[in-house]
């Protein structure tokens, strides 16, 4: 078993207020948490020993029963996601883990990984149990070099322990867990393009239907679940579905570990229930705007959630239902804060290149739509533009999103639509006067 | 061949690697495609033509394909590059924080173009997409570390100790 | 995997279920997509990247149309068509204002960064962005940005040229090379806007299929460097064909510039008993021999021009005084089955000789060979047809001819369209033996060897310009089509043959008008081919009796 020698950047994890279980950060005040000896000390595999205990069926209905739902950023029902494995397959099933983490803002599953890779491992095993599968691949971002060594660590110390292998703690049931590393490609993180990544393919992602959990990893049932959403089911399977979805608000489950950056005095991650106040987070948890400043953006879940405006933050809740009142998204639960200094429309120009830069380039709308709104964003921000220019933008989008095999159309088109109608304005200043009104970065 | 390499191969740590690699993808060896472009650039430091030929070979798969799933991903390589790639993430709230004026600085100084590398091979500048470490904006990764909080001239200070480090080393003068 | 159902489900389905495209109740076969039930039904759903013979690749999204959900509420997120399978009761609108927008933005987006090259590029008048932008889109670029740049003119192989601008990214060549050929030369480098296909650098596309992907390019990425700036499409005319380069007999098109009177390009035509969607990259160049400046072009007497009665009164004082067994003939399996069986009437009923040699004897050893695809060792397209037509009773061994002109006592030789002399393991053999005979009449193509050996050349008209049918390896028979009326003073061999017959042997009363009498007048008298005429053999051909039907689709092994 290999000890990795490297020891990955931290970030800073800060306290968060609240009396609520510390599901994913409760061990990590120590340092040495992520070796296998503290994670078993502190309680750790006991969630895989219940689960070798239960009927496969009974754990999904418990996971349904929790509320969980997808921590990469689509929030699906975890549970409900799994139930949709066929219980009989020609082909074996896979669960595959996504450490591929790459939503700009985000930066909670690197430091999960690099914190409590055997709790993730745990949480995966669990996983595949659930569903009937025999293997697990974990697909760890290319960037993560030393977190991808803890990775392989863990699951070394996992075959060394028995809790994978061809006899997992003696239950008679086989479980394999290996790891893949991705090589610089954000779409990798969408679920389908992470299989054909795995398969050992450009990350294109697959045509739906069919859907992974029908016909997936190698024409297999696969489930994918992100490192937060595995690292949360150990905690599920030994306190109950129940008593997880005590947690949060009644359809947003749980605690999550939200990301904050940006203009804010205290950057970092937070383990907190889902349904935390924005401006509280904002404010009282994280230290609030520096330098006298005050809130004038909010992006709430990373790039591809709608903003939220001054008026707004304050009553905004960080869950799903909350935010979609206010037409944004929880997403990755990535916050970025922007005071008054900040241009919008260079933060918009930001993004887009970010997404012309990451399009897969399979089909026609995002490969074509997507570098062309790029193109007129940079413009914009330089206010070398028509003002037309603007619903021109919009139109685009309008016309790439929906229509593609991926959602990562859809999360370049958001910010656009949600930054171009909440914050025209901000727009239509650096066209009429030919430039950006705000001061350069940095 | 070009560059005046001959028939490239695995050395014996690659060549480990590379059997321990195959043995995990038991379903279908061309699921060993990444990992394996991997221990080849580890071992060459970016992919010319024949080592992607080589690596088509020992994975059983045409070239032509290897090819076009490794050009697909931005970290491997297909010109070499410096011994330090210093990778400066240019996304939001890196930028916020001047990520645009560290990599015009440090362009600059090293006397390079985004993408260029300096004459002596030693460092090779590049703006990459988020890493994945917002809180500690900004961010650069050189090689396989990672840094945060480089504000202002601690990037400068990170190179200078990489030269220094170079220098004891004897691998510059 | 997306291929179309083969005949045999076609006959399974009984009770066929349905469900509606724009209102209309249709049938559809289980399996069977949304797009391939429209196209069938003539409804217009416009796709680049869907082919009936490739995967479903699903990136052009030309084919999205929009779903009714359980409640009958037309769905506002449209799906793609080729990758939905038909569910009964389905219903889908492809008509609708939103599925039009649709249609003209995935437009706009293909032709974003595409380069104006129309004036240039050879696929103007056959181009699906052209053909669909009439249709769909009509709207100026409102891209006021830099397109992106990629390589132009760019050799892939002896073949095919890549132009990376005009690619629109459909991944067909690329997915032909995989699941076709299985040769994989081709990918897509890079991603995103930068993306573009590829070969690895110091590899070409040199298999024997590689212009295959330059049909199905719907666009002018790929074409073919034999083509390139030699004809514009909208001056061709398109004949069907079949391909005379080896026996699979390939369906084929002739693409032919009518008023010229010149073929300039051979395409595959669908057929799925044979070459389903296929050809190889010999057949391609079959039509090169027909505006070649070798064709022999009017009748020849003794090395100098001559009229056709001319000619023809040369052989007949040619065959003054001879017996029925001082005449011989010599076939070849290149003819046609209609030339062959005239051939056989004339030497049989106007000649009155029996001495007809099926083929030449012995010939150059062919170290030609077959592959695990389309192309047959046996390089010629008739030999099912000669065997048919010359059976070993019907013929005898063209040793049999040797020794009588060695002899003295054939004095007369008719040769059908094959160039013995070349043909033959020994032409100087073959060049001396002609020498001995006074009279040899050659029904020529071209100007080859045998011509120069020849007392009289008569003009024979290609196979493209000409009807008939050819037999394939697997006895299927098949028609070519005149693309123009035959050049020069040639005539198809059938109708020298039946003009000497009426003008040697009036009695013999040999007279057809057309191609299809000849094979009517075969189907009659050859058991093998009875009961088949021109309209039973269609468009996709027809066996010949006791030939076994194929049950394996047209596949690389």
């Amino acid at each position: 078993m290999r000890i990795p020698a490297g020891k990955p950047t931290p970030a800073y994890v800060g306290d968060s207020p609240g009396d609520f279980p510390r599901i994913l950060t409760g061990t990590w005040k120590d340092p040495d948490a992520w070796t296998i000896e503290s994670y078993l000390k502190s309680g750790g595999y006991e969630g895989l020993k219940k689960a070798l205990t239960m009927k496969p069926d009974d754990i999904i209905n418990d996971v349904k029963a929790s509320g969980l739902r997808g921590r990469g950023g689509a929030g699906f029902s975890t549970g409900m996601k799994w139930s949709f494995v066929p219980k009989e397959s020609k082909k074996p099933k896979y669960i595959a883990v996504n450490a591929d983490e790459g939503e700009p803002g985000t930066f909670k599953d690197r430091e999960l990984i690099a914190r409590d890779p055997n709790k993730i491992i745990e949480g995966a095993i669990i996983a595949a149990f659930a569903i009937g599968a025999n293997d697990v691949y974990v697909y760890c971002r290319g960037e993560f070099f030393r977190e991808a060594e803890r990775f392989q660590y863990a699951i070394d110390a996992a075959y060394e322990k028995g809790f994978v292998g061809d006899n997992v703690m003696g239950s008679g049931w086989k479980c394999h867990v290996r790891m893949t590393r991705g090589a610089g490609a954000y779409i990798c993180g969408e679920e389908t393009a992470m299989l054909t990544s795995l398969e050992g393919n450009k990350g294109w992602p697959k045509l739906k239907p069919p859907f992974p959990a029908v016909q997936g990893l190698f024409g297999g049932p696969t489930i994918v679940n992100n490192v937060e959403t595995c690292a949360a089911l150990p905690w599920i399977l030994v306190n109950g579905g129940a008593a997880y979805a005590k947690i949060g608000t009644e359809k947003s489950t749980g605690t999550r570990l939200y990301g904050i950056s940006g203009r804010i005095a205290k950057p970092g991650l937070y383990e907190l229930p889902m349904g935390f106040n924005v401006g509280t987070f904002i404010h009282d948890v994280a230290g609030g705007v520096p330098n006298g400043k005050k809130v004038k953006y909010v992006i709430p879940g990373g790039s591809s959630t709608p903003i939220l405006l001054a008026d707004e933050y304050m009553k905004a809740g960080l869950d799903h239902e909350s935010l979609a009142t206010f037409k944004s998204s929880l997403g990755t639960g990535a916050v970025i804060v922007l005071d008054e200094t900040d241009c919008l429309v260079r933060t918009l120009s930001v993004f887009q290149n970010f997404y012309a830069h990451e399009t897969c380039g399979q089909c026609s709308p995002c490969r074509e739509g997507v570098p062309w709104v790029a193109k007129i964003c940079r413009r914009i921000e330089k206010g070398n533009a028509e003002m037309e220019e603007i619903d021109q933008v919009l139109r685009i989008a309008d016309q790439f999103m929906g229509k593609t095999i991926c959602a990562f159309a859809d999360g370049a088109g958001f910010p656009i639509v949600s930054y171009l109608t909440k914050a025209k304005g901000e727009f239509e200043a650096h066209i009429r006067n030919k430039g950006c009104p705000y001061p350069a970065w940095g | 061949m070009a560059g005046g390499m001959t028939t490239p191969a695995f050395n014996e740590v690659s060549e480990k690697d590379f059997q321990e690699t195959i043995a995990r993808y038991p379903v279908d060896r061309a699921s060993a495609t990444l990992p394996v472009l991997w221990i080849a650039q580890r071992q060459f430091g970016w992919l010319p033509a024949e080592v992607l030929e080589y690596v088509a070979s020992r994975l059983g798969l045409p070239v032509a394909r290897v090819t076009g799933v490794a050009s697909f991903y931005t970290m491997f390589k297909f010109k070499p590059t410096g011994r330090y790639h210093i990778q400066i993430c240019r996304n939001l709230s890196c930028a916020m924080f001047g990520a645009e004026r560290i990599t015009e600085r440090i362009c600059k100084k090293l006397g390079v173009k985004i993408g260029g590398t300096t004459k002596d091979n030693l460092f090779t500048v590049d703006q990459v997409e988020c890493l994945a470490a917002c809180g500690i904006a900004p961010a650069v990764q050189v090689n396989e570390d990672f840094h945060g909080t480089m504000k202002g001239e601690k990037l400068d200070q990170l190179l200078e100790v990489i030269v220094e480090e170079e220098k004891k080393k004897g691998t510059r003068p | 995997m997306g291929f179309d159902e083969t005949e045999e489900t076609r006959y399974h389905a009984r009770a066929m279920p349905k469900m509606f495209i724009d209102g209309q109740e249709m049938e559809f076969r289980p399996g069977q997509t949304v797009l391939s039930l429209a196209h069938e039904n003539d409804v217009d759903v416009p796709y680049f990247c869907y082919h009936p013979g490739l995967s479903i690749a699903g990136n052009c999204r030309m084919c999205l149309v929009q779903f009714e959900n359980d409640k009958g509420e037309i769905q506002k997120k449209p799906d793609i068509s080729c990758n939905m399978a038909c569910k009964p009761g389905m219903k889908v609108h492809t008509q609708t204002e939103s599925v039009k927008k649709l249609q003209s933005s995935v437009m706009e987006f293909l032709l974003l960064n595409h380069p104006l090259d129309c004036p240039v590029c050879d696929q103007a008048g056959e181009c699906w962005l052209q053909e669909y932008y009439m249709d769909y889109a009509l709207a100026p670029s409102a891209m006021r940005d830099h397109k992106t740049e990629k390589p132009k003119a760019v050799p892939l192989g002896p073949n095919v040229m890549l132009d990376a601008e005009r690619c629109i990214l459909c991944t067909r060549c690329v997915r032909f090379c995989d699941e076709v050929t299985k040769t994989s030369e081709l990918t897509i480098v890079n991603r995103g806007g930068h993306a573009e296909i590829s070969t690895f650098p110091s590899q070409r596309l040199e298999n024997l299929y590689s212009s295959n992907v330059v049909d199905i390019c719907p666009v002018g990425a790929l074409t073919h460097r034999d083509f390139r700036f030699q004809q514009r499409v909208w001056f061709l005319k398109e004949t069907e064909s079949v391909c005379n380069l080896c026996s699979n007999g390939c369906n084929t098109y002739v693409d032919a510039n009518a008023v010229d009177r010149q073929a300039y390009r051979i395409r595959p035509r669908h057929n799925d008993a044979v070459n389903a969607y296929w050809m190889c990259d010999i057949g391609r160049g079959a039509y090169k021999p027909v505006n070649a400046p070798t064709r022999s072009q009017h009748p020849v007497v003794a090395g100098a021009k001559a009229t056709w009665d001319a000619a023809a009164g040369a052989v007949a004082a040619g065959l003054v005084g001879l017996k029925a067994d001082a005449i011989a003939a010599v076939t070849s399996p290149y003819s046609t089955n209609e030339n062959l069986w005239a051939f056989r009437r004339f030497v049989w009923d106007a000649l009155k000789s029996t001495q007809v040699a099926a083929e030449v004897s012995p010939q150059a050893e062919s170290h030609a060979k077959g592959d695990d695809f389309l192309l047959k060792a046996d390089r010629t397209p008739n030999r099912q047809g000669l065997d048919a037509v010359f059976s070993a009773a019907d013929s005898i061994h063209f040793d049999a001819v040797r020794e009588g002109i060695d002899a003295g006592r054939i004095k007369a030789l008719f040769i059908l369209e094959a160039d013995i002399v070349r043909l033959a393991k020994s032409p100087d053999d073959i060049r001396a033996l002609l020498a001995k005979v006074p009279l040899v009449v050659y029904f020529a193509t071209h100007l080859d060897e045998t011509a120069a050996a020849s007392k009289v050349v008569l003009p024979a008209a290609t196979f493209v310009e000409m009807d008939g049918t050819f037999t394939n390896h697997a006895g299927r028979v098949q028609r070519i089509k005149p693309a123009f009326a035959p050049l020069y003073e040639s005539r198809p061999s059938w109708a020298i043959a039946e003009y000497l017959a009426t003008t040697l042997a009036p009695a013999a009363r040999l007279t057809w008008k057309k191609a299809e009498d000849v094979f009517a007048d075969l189907a009659s008298r050859v058991p093998a081919f009875g009961g088949l005429t021109y309209a039973r053999v269609g468009d996709q051909g027809a066996l010949l009796n006791g030939a076994a039907a194929t049950t394996q689709p047209v596949a690389r092994t």
